[in-house]
């Protein structure tokens, strides 16, 4: 059965991000009552989930490498953006990302202190991401750059639990028709099943209405987010589970697109494209 | 009553020694007369972090007849606090596991109490003091029962028939989220009643019982189902044999990969 691989330090899978950080990224999409600048979203996003991701695999003795983690920026440049520790490698093990943040800010929550109450404590927030918007959009070189570094990665781990990408973007191609190089990403596969790609579409359009997990491009408006659509992977039993958790009700036929995402959907799509399972 | 008892245990498949993390009591095997007795085996839920440190905490306290969840949960706070090595080593945790701790370490429990003769027996009898060696044959049997939160399970065996077990009844009813002890949970103590499974029975002499943790408990509830009872095999069990068994059935798809721990209790 396919997506059934158990997900271990032996045999770990992998997730990688390809982000739009073109000049048009620094627009304001809706952020809870007010906008956020689109890097931004972007950039707390990753930040949160890069931290949630590496509590998740931490154990009494450290981080355990269930996942690799790769984030594939283009914008003025093409490839792989975390900083310092990692530059420039493809892809980074959870545990060493989780041992090099950038920087740690510290912030205050709220945490229960016992009794049935609550008390301020200072947490260590980490940052790795910086939001960034300079350049056009070449996608084309992107996915050609995803292409290479998951085909080194299933060459590696040809048993693992598939890849996941996740791609957010919010403009058209600058470098031509990306349609078949992302088209080729989802025909890639190890013996448990073909890769997994999320296009997440961000919008700055303010009268546009979300629209999350269709079965069909039929509403969606521009050619453009009809190839999103069309390259985007069917969601999968335990990803269609998940969408349900979060509100959603998708199809059995829904693929994993998300049309004008504000922040909070943004969080929810990624939430469900990457939840861990199968962790042992 | 004359008990003796035998823990083997096994780290999943991948996972060293020391990243074990389901617990039992008593540590050692005993073979000794007694008039009250009581076991445990815990598992460590893998998604929390010092879960195995809460599990043995948890089955000490039971096997000690100390079952305070509040007082175990200050003990769990206080290693953890000092990155779980027990001792003070003013060592600050990273910050991923300073945010995990947080939420706690979760785990299932399973205890069993054994009395002499058949009176009932009170949930805070102590653990059983004496040494000896030597076999008083000749008891009339006595009372057990057994108290579980989660999917940790014991079987009440007489020859190669099952006379009981809890709190899961059948295989199909195991699933990956089981209602678990947390360290961190204050509300549990006021809400635990739906969630706490007693099974109680009354024992005879050559009666054997067995706690298992959740991937041996499902196996042997299936082989049990397919007609297949797996008892006297298990009676036959050594440290070694035991591996060598779990490695078998992990080989063939058959018990899923989990720590696995399986205790005996022989009674006379």
């Amino acid at each position: 059965m396919a997506y059934s691989a158990e997900i271990s330090r032996d045999n770990p899978s992998c997730f990688l991000f390809l982000i739009d950080q073109s000049t048009s990224m620094e627009e304001d999409i809706a952020a809870g009552d007010g906008t956020q600048q689109k890097a931004t979203g972007v950039s707390d996003t990753m930040n949160r989930w890069l931290q949630e991701l590496s509590i998740k695999c931490a154990k009494s003795e450290g981080v355990r490498d269930y996942y690799h983690v790769g984030v594939i920026g283009y914008g003025k440049k093409v490839g792989p953006c975390f900083d310092g520790e990692f530059v420039g490698q493809d892809m980074v093990p959870i545990s060493q990302i989780a041992d090099n943040p950038a920087r740690l800010e510290e912030r205050s929550k709220k945490v229960p202190d016992g009794a049935g109450g609550l008390m301020d404590q200072n947490i260590r927030f980490p940052v790795w991401f910086d939001p960034t918007a300079d350049g056009g959009t070449p996608m084309c070189r992107a996915a050609s750059e995803a292409e290479r570094i998951l085909n080194d990665w299933l060459t590696a781990h040809p048993d693992c639990y598939p890849p996941i990408v996740i791609h957010i973007t919010d403009g058209e191609a600058t470098d031509g028709d990306p349609t078949e190089r992302i088209r080729q990403l989802t025909n890639m596969s190890s013996s448990d099943g073909n890769v997994m790609l999320f296009n997440i579409h961000l919008s700055a359009n303010p009268n546009a209405t979300p629209i999350s997990f269709p079965d069909s491009a039929d509403d969606l408006p521009d050619d453009y987010s009809k190839m999103l659509f069309e390259t985007a992977s069917p969601l999968s039993p335990t990803m269609r589970a998940l969408a349900k958790e979060h509100g959603f009700s998708p199809s059995e036929s829904a693929r994993a697109f998300v049309l004008n995402a504000d922040m909070v959907l943004l969080v929810q799509a990624i939430d469900i494209g990457t939840r861990p399972a199968n962790l042992r | 009553m004359w008990i003796r008892t035998e823990a083997f245990h096994a780290p999943k498949r991948g996972n060293a020694e020391s990243e074990y993390e389901d617990a039992f009591f008593p540590e050692s095997g005993i073979a000794r007369e007694v008039s009250t007795f009581r076991c445990a085996v815990a598992d460590g839920a893998s998604e929390s972090a010092f879960s195995g440190l809460w599990a043995r905490l948890l089955v000490r306290g039971f096997g000690r007849g100390r079952m305070r969840l509040a007082r175990l949960r200050k003990l769990w706070q206080r290693a953890v606090g000092n990155g779980g090595g027990g001792a003070d080593t003013g060592k600050q945790l990273p910050w991923y596991l300073e945010k995990k701790v947080l939420n706690g370490a979760h785990a299932a429990l399973v205890g069993l109490s054994l009395r002499d003769g058949n009176g009932a027996v009170r949930p805070a009898d102590p653990a059983p003091a004496g040494n000896g060696t030597d076999r008083v044959v000749g008891s009339l049997g006595g009372s057990w029962r057994a108290v579980a939160v989660g999917d940790s399970c014991v079987f009440h065996v007489r020859a190669d028939e099952l006379v009981a077990v809890g709190p899961v009844g059948k295989s199909e009813q195991f699933n990956n989220s089981p209602f678990l002890l947390a360290s961190k949970s204050p509300q549990f103590i006021r809400r635990s009643d739906e969630y706490v499974s007693l099974v109680a029975g009354s024992w005879q002499p050559g009666d054997t019982f067995f706690l298992a943790s959740d991937a041996i408990s499902h196996w042997l509830l299936a082989e049990h189902e397919a007609g297949r009872p797996p008892w006297s095999m298990l009676r036959a069990l050594g440290p070694e044999t035991f591996r060598l068994f779990v490695e078998k059935l992990r080989t063939a798809g058959v018990l899923h990969n989990d720590d696995s721990t399986l205790m005996r209790v022989e009674v006379a």
